[in-house]
């Protein structure tokens, strides 16, 4: 199973982790970095690496970062460098579809469903809801 | 060779989050290819392995749904994709 990593600003990443842990249940292999103010870029690198190393089985790790340009992007910039799937932009579309389907999928099938998820997720409710009456 | 069933959902909020996830989840666990078709809100089939295409289809409490599947354990994945939502996904209510 691949693991994965979430890292952001603040408590975010926690935050998703929680949430996403309201639809599915617990998880393995699923941790989170959180970037306080005060945190220095090698700390939180070195902090993310280890969690990482952590998840890691034989099947790799994915890293789910906030956003692109800060930090915890920048921080997650030497493992990308170095292979690893490094996506920014995490959404708990792309969270809980990721969660559903990594028991079942390759790494390199994770990140194609990953982009795929975030960007199907965003969908104008009042629309749907009035086109459909 | 595809293999086919219709079921009714009974769970009173639909496949929301939690149930769609419960499916898809167990859908993934299969090799066939599997669909599910919302027969009462005629929304195209979606794959039932993705918890967000389950989730677009808006199902919804007594909506029929067609659970199709392709493939070597093709029987085995309907069976046990039927049993999930005619039991309720083990909830009782």
């Amino acid at each position: 199973m691949v693991g994965i990593v979430l890292i952001s600003h603040g408590l975010l990443a926690e935050g998703m982790k929680n949430a996403v842990e309201m639809i599915v249940g617990p998880q393995e292999l699923f941790l989170t970095v959180g970037m306080q103010p005060d945190t220095d870029l090698a700390s939180l690198r070195a902090t993310l690496e280890l969690a990482v190393a952590e998840v890691s089985g034989t099947d790799g790790a994915l890293v789910l970062v906030d956003i692109l340009g800060g930090s915890p992007a920048n921080a997650s910039s030497r493992l990308a460098l170095h292979g690893t799937q490094v996506i920014c932009g995490v959404n708990l579309p792309m969270l809980l579809e990721l969660l559903i389907q990594r028991e079942n999928s390759s790494l390199r099938e994770l990140t194609a469903i990953a982009l795929q998820a975030a960007k199907e997720g965003v969908i104008n409710l009042t629309q749907q809801i009035t086109h459909r009456n | 060779m595809a293999t086919s069933n219709e079921v009714v959902v009974s769970h009173n909020v639909g496949l929301h989050a939690r149930p769609a996830a419960v499916f898809a989840k167990l859908a993934a666990t299969f090799s066939s290819t599997i669909q599910v078709e919302n027969l009462t809100k005629g929304t195209e089939p979606v794959n039932a392995k993705s918890v967000l295409r389950i989730l677009a289809a808006g199902i919804q409490m007594n909506d029929r749904l067609r659970i199709s599947a392709d493939g070597t354990d093709e029987d085995a994945a309907i069976t046990a994709l039927s049993n999930l939502i005619t039991t309720n996904f083990g909830e009782t209510e």
